[in-house]
């Protein structure tokens, strides 16, 4: 499908298709934003925003948007259910900020992971070779699970402006695909696990429901479009057992040019 | 499965139902990522319409392909771990991260005949990197909001945490006084720089009770300061390799002192013998040439036989003992007190002791005593001959004669009664031939020395231990020779470190000690400066403190915890010695702590009992802080938790142990993670809200020190030197760091920038004794340095009230305990119903409980909390390695897995140091039936060396041998 539209796209000529594609990358990209704030900690501002129900309709539209078909299983109502008064940032403190030997859902891939600092060297590589680095603030490590998230927010962002100026978008397709494979999809859902174990308050718990949703059908599109990549992750997600076996595409960049 | 209508579907639904976002509308939103130049390959043509940079990318190994290099590398420690080792590392940096650690490998040769100390450092510090970035650091102020323990916490914000704990601090000195306002930093999880600084100047300038844990954490060494009135005796580690006869005892340095103990290996190689006295077969033993396993805590028994072997064939050090050593003094017969001019003249001191001269047939008074007219200063024996042995007749002040005879002759009666090898050997389990195997392996060795760590100080009778072990090493004539004697541990001073309080004495004192400044200060006047110094504050022993203060009056008073060898209970011995200002009690009895703050240490995980505290001492708290880079079993009882800055997130000087003889720095590699501060940051705003909060509450003044009104409206001037520093400025510490350089000649007097960029820093010369440093000798940097060469080398005085290493102790106290000549005596557990004694030691794969959580360190180990037990003790109790077992006494219980070893003698349970007490079921740590009774003669005072002052002379933590049962689960 990416081939097709690229072969559609002149560079004095928009397609509609593309223009469409570049909508689809801007949406996606829209949704890795609106989760990475979510996963941030609800402090008073975020905490009055979500109160609003504001942007858990945004979430909501987005995604339902995005993946119509799979919208029965997440409970909707549970982004509402924020608390009184201060309860959803103790929930969040509990959950994700501290505890005896760290906290017990940590959102910080390295915890879930055999090699922090490997997890680590990864993920500041992925960074930077696509020209980005980790803020000043709020200065926490790069594998907090809102910062790979925002990651993808930037990649898609970047796939989607390149999709809208008819550019070649396929680099940026098939880092998401690594990234969400070597990366969130390898340990979010041992994350979701632990939120059930750890009885964690139902907006979190159906967030991350919601979250590993998306992230599932997000790489099955991905891979649809840029194939499997070389791959060989030893992990056995439901979801990546059963996506589809398109053979494998050349990856030559030089080539594609 | 989507194919491309639905999807095509779905991405206009999109459009429609988010509004039409769109590409430009959807936009790009950055907060965790900030935009820098690409590493990957920006593909130049054709040029792209867009402002996106096309970079070439095929799959993940693409991002491997860029050489992977470091933004910088500096040097940094460890410098609040409280690991005793002062290690160098070269720390790497990338992308404001630290990834890893190397060893550093600067330190030079002390002599030609030695080996050097390169590289040093061990599995902890070459992965503090990883701990740094694990989830046990909490990155942002927390306040509770459920119970306490109970896990749930709020963040809040900084300006939030300060402002709510200052107004409770100052609300509990206006309710009690600053006195209830309780400060612990555990002893030595200190360093010598900014980490520390910021706290002591804190509590200084609002004069909160500051706990003095030296003892505390069972660390002090009572039975030094009983024989020698100072305790830090230790050189450097080199100094191992010139002994041809190396004891360790009650140690266990393989695992405890990995950064040295290639020493005595070394030494091995030419031809020392390397013996290990320990009750099981630990990682040091399987070194040893000679392991000698006697029962526990009967090493005194042990080392009294060895004592009675020397003597009785002649293999002592005569000339030795009689200049160094109270042996020779005169005791009377009828008393068994010293012989003092109090009793052969009215009005006479009784701080001035006798000899009998055998030059000159009649008694003389002993040179350096403490009443010896000249204060004490020289031990020099001149034309006096002392004899050893002595049986005279002496006509008192009123006119009755008495006899006497010398210590020497006391303890030698007594060995032979009590301590042949054949009669220690009833005691020790040992055979008395390997006794005098020993003795005689010691006795004849060229140079011997006996390495007793910290472990030595943990038992109940720690100080009779050590009192015989260094009475051996008197009788071999080792004291104070390189690669001999008793070693413990030391520290070098800098005389820069004045700096980090902010003020030293006051003027009236320095007026006090001038007289004594100017003809030279001796040990002795440095321990008389202590005193004044340690008494300008209010200091708490923690074990008294805990006894009136803490909720364990009620254990500690039970009758199976009373030492039935003394003729009184602890209660007495507390309130006599309270009563006599013996030792001090801040808070005073009458009034009760109100607000705990408590920073790098740990005090519920490291307590007896903790459950005690919890019960009694945690409901008097109006407020507890715990300020720390991660969440241990004490911060999850605090309502505030301040974050700090790990060890590489700040600047820092390592406390410098005398091991190698560098002082250690720790650049600031990183900025601290999250919201953490650095300590001296940290403190800094603490006393600046206090300040503000007072100004603001209108409260002029309140009660401090001994009730002295004290303005905490200045508690910020006075912090901060009245404006000379600004803990809010990043380069602040590096200012401190300058100044107690630059003020420190025994390391070249070099800037703040140059020491950080050193990492080490090569001491070259000596700083006068402290608080802390006190190991006697010059230090000469083409030599090794071993301590106490100022008496044995140049005849000073021992701070002792003989002068003396003093075997003898005529304290009412130690007499009616029948401890005034060291002797073995079992702890009051030995006759507890409950069979079994929990023994331990610190551990290979944790520094306390730093690390202990570390999953990389639990990868080494069972992973989980595990005790060894012999399997003589499992088989009756069906218990198989690996199984869980409760261990348990009336007094609490914890259960842990079971290791089966034949390494553990039969009766021991050994659990190493430190698990954290949430690594347990139910979070009870291996404390919980801990009770450790404590030695109430360790109250006493009033007797030349016999006194507490800050860091010295306390009743310790002495937590070895508590009695339990253990059963399967």
């Amino acid at each position: 499908m990416q081939q097709s539209a690229q072969q559609n796209v002149t560079r004095d000529s928009v397609d509609p298709e593309a223009v469409d594609e570049a909508d689809y990358a801007a949406a996606r990209s829209y949704v890795y934003r609106l989760f990475a704030l979510a996963f941030e900690y609800p402090d008073d501002a975020r905490l009055a925003a979500l109160r609003t129900g504001d942007p858990g309709a945004q979430l909501r539209a987005a995604v339902t948007a995005i993946m119509p078909d799979s919208m029965h299983e997440i409970d909707w109502q549970a982004f509402n259910l924020i608390g009184e008064g201060d309860e959803l940032q103790v929930e969040y403190t509990r959950l994700f900020d501290a505890g005896p030997s760290g906290p017990p859902c940590s959102l910080h891939e390295g915890a879930h992971q055999q090699s922090r600092m490997g997890t680590l060297e990864e993920l500041v590589r992925f960074y930077n070779y696509f020209g980005l680095s980790r803020a000043d603030e709020p200065n926490d490590l790069p594998d907090h699970l809102s910062t790979e998230l925002e990651f993808l927010h930037y990649l898609s962002h970047c796939e989607a402006v390149l999709t809208q100026d008819g550019e070649d978008f396929t680099n940026y397709q098939r880092a998401q695909r690594d990234f969400l494979l070597r990366h969130p999809i390898k340990w979010l859902a041992k994350l979701k696990n632990k939120l059930v174990q750890h009885h964690a308050a139902g907006f979190y718990r159906e967030l991350m429901v919601l979250l590993n949703a998306f992230l599932n059908h997000d790489i099955e599109q991905l891979i649809n479009q840029v194939g499997r990549g070389k791959q060989d992750l030893g992990i056995s997600l439901t979801t990546i057992d059963e996506l589809p076996t398109k053979p494998e595409q050349e990856n030559d960049v030089d080539g594609v040019l | 499965m989507t194919d491309k209508n639905s999807a095509t579907v779905s991405r206009r639904t999109f459009l429609l139902g988010a509004g039409g976002v769109g590409v430009a509308a959807a936009g790009l939103s950055l907060y965790r990522l900030k935009t820098r130049q690409p590493t990957g390959r920006v593909l130049p043509e054709p040029p792209p319409k867009s402002q996106i940079k096309q970079i070439a990318y095929g799959d993940h190994a693409d991002i491997y392909r860029e050489q992977w290099t470091w933004d910088k590398v500096v040097k940094g420690t460890h410098t609040r771990a409280n690991c005793i080792s002062a290690c160098s590392w070269d720390v790497y940096v990338k992308e404001g991260i630290v990834w890893r650690e190397e060893q550093d490998a600067v330190y030079r040769q002390s002599r030609p005949d030695t080996p050097d100390f390169n590289p040093r450092g061990c599995q902890k510090g070459a992965c503090y990197s990883d701990l740094q970035a694990s989830e046990s650091r909490v990155t942002h102020p927390l306040k509770r909001v459920g119970e306490r323990g109970e896990g749930k916490w709020k963040r809040i914000s900084w300006d939030q945490a300060l402002e709510e704990i200052a107004d409770k601090m100052i609300d509990a000195a206006i309710e009690q006084g600053t006195e209830t306002i309780i400060f612990d930093n555990g002893t030595t999880n200190a360093g010598f720089g900014p980490e520390t600084a910021g706290e002591i100047r804190f509590a200084n300038a609002i004069e909160a009770t500051q706990i003095d844990s030296w003892a505390g954490v069972g660390d002090l060494p009572m039975g030094a300061i009983q024989t020698w009135g100072m305790y830090n005796c230790e050189g450097t580690s080199d100094d191992w390799f010139r002994s041809d006869y190396i004891v360790i005892w009650v140690g266990n340095p393989s695992i405890t002192r990995i950064p040295e103990m290639h020493f005595m290996h070394e030494a091995r190689y030419r031809g020392a013998k390397l013996v290990v006295i320990a009750p099981d077969m630990n990682a040091s033993t399987l070194h040893a040439d000679l392991w000698i396993n006697p029962k526990p805590e009967t090493d005194a028994a042990l080392g009294l036989a060895a004592a009675h072997y020397i003597i009785e064939n002649n293999l002592y050090e005569a000339d030795y003992i009689r200049e160094q050593t109270d042996l020779p003094i005169l005791v009377r017969k009828d008393t068994d007190k010293f012989l003092r001019e109090a009793d052969l003249a009215r009005g006479g001191a009784d701080n001035l002791f006798y000899f009998w001269d055998e030059n000159t047939n009649k008694v003389a008074e002993v040179p350096g005593c403490e009443g010896d007219g000249s204060g004490g200063r020289s031990l020099a024996l001149g034309k006096i001959n002392p004899a050893l042995s002595v049986d005279q007749t002496i006509t008192l002040a009123d006119g009755s004669q008495v006899g006497v005879y010398t210590v020497f002759d006391r303890l030698r009666s007594m060995l032979d009664e009590q301590y042949t090898p054949d009669k220690a050997a009833e005691i020790t389990g040992l055979s008395p031939k390997l006794i005098r195997r020993f003795a005689e392996g010691l006795a004849k060795a060229p140079t011997a020395m006996i390495f007793a760590s910290w472990g030595a100080c943990k038992h109940y009778h720690s100080d009779l231990f050590q009192r015989a072990m260094i009475l051996l090493m008197n009788l071999t004539g080792n004291q104070g020779k390189p690669g001999g004697g008793m070693r413990i541990a030391a520290w070098w001073n800098m005389e820069g470190l004045d700096n980090m309080a902010g003020h030293g004495m006051s003027t009236m004192d320095m007026l006090k000690l001038m007289p004594k400044a100017i003809r030279g200060m001796t040990p002795r006047d440095y321990e008389d400066a202590f005193r004044i110094y340690g008494g300008n504050g209010p200091n708490s022993p923690l074990m008294p403190f805990l006894y009136v203060h803490g909720g364990y009056k009620e254990l500690w008073d039970r009758e199976d915890m009373q030492d039935d060898t003394l003729p009184k209970g602890v209660a007495d011995y507390v309130r006599q010695s309270l009563d006599n200002n013996w030792v001090s009690m801040h808070p005073a009895q009458d009034r009760h702590p109100q607000v705990f703050i408590f920073t790098g240490c740990n005090p519920l995980r490291r307590w007896p009992a903790p459950q005690y505290a919890l019960k009694g001492l945690w409901p008097k708290l109006d407020c507890v802080v715990s300020v720390n880079f991660r969440m241990s079993t004490s911060s999850l009882y605090a309502d505030y938790f301040l974050p700090i800055a790990g060890y590489y997130e700040k600047h820092g000087i390592k406390y410098g142990q005398t091991y190698v003889p560098y002082i250690c720095t720790s650049d600031k590699a990183v900025e601290p993670l999250g919201e953490s501060k650095t300590d001296w940051e940290a403190f800094g705003l603490i006393s600046r809200a206090i300040a503000e909060r007072a100004k603001a509450r209108g409260v002029t003044s309140v009660r401090g020190f001994k009730d002295r009104s004290l303005d905490l409206r200045e508690t910020y001037n006075k912090h901060t030197s009245n404006g000379d520093y600004d803990p809010t400025d990043p380069e602040d510490p590096v200012k401190l760091i300058d100044t107690i350089f630059r003020n420190s000649p025994n390391c070249g007097n070099i800037s703040g920038q140059e020491a950080l960029e050193m990492g080490a820093v090569p001491l070259t010369g000596s700083a006068p004794p402290s608080l802390i440093y006190q190991t006697s000798s010059d230090y000469d940097p083409n030599d090794t340095h071993w301590p106490h060469r100022w008496f044995v080398e140049d005849k000073v005085a021992w701070p002792t009230i003989t002068g003396r290493q003093q075997f003898m102790l005529d304290h009412p106290w130690y007499i009616e305990a029948g401890e005034d000549l060291p002797v073995h005596k079992d702890p009051p557990h030995a006759r507890s119903k409950y069979p079994l004694r929990i023994n331990g030691g610190h551990n290979r794969w944790s520094i306390h409980a730093i690390w202990r959580d570390h999953k990389l360190m639990l990868r080494l180990q069972r992973g989980q909390p595990v005790c060894i037990m012999n399997s003589a003790d499992c088989e009756p109790r069906g218990i198989s390695n690996g199984d869980m077992a409760r261990i348990y006494n009336d007094i609490g219980e914890f259960e842990v897995m079971v290791k089966v070893a034949p390494a553990t003698q039969p009766g021991e349970v050994i659990i190493y140091h430190a698990w954290e007490s949430y690594q347990f079921k139910g979070w009870k740590g291996q404390q919980e039936p801990v009770a450790a009774p404590w030695k109430a003669i360790h109250m006493a005072g009033g007797y030349g060396q016999l006194h507490y002052r800050v860091y010295y002379g306390a009743p310790g933590h002495a937590p070895r041998g508590a009695p339990i049962e253990v059963e399967r689960v």
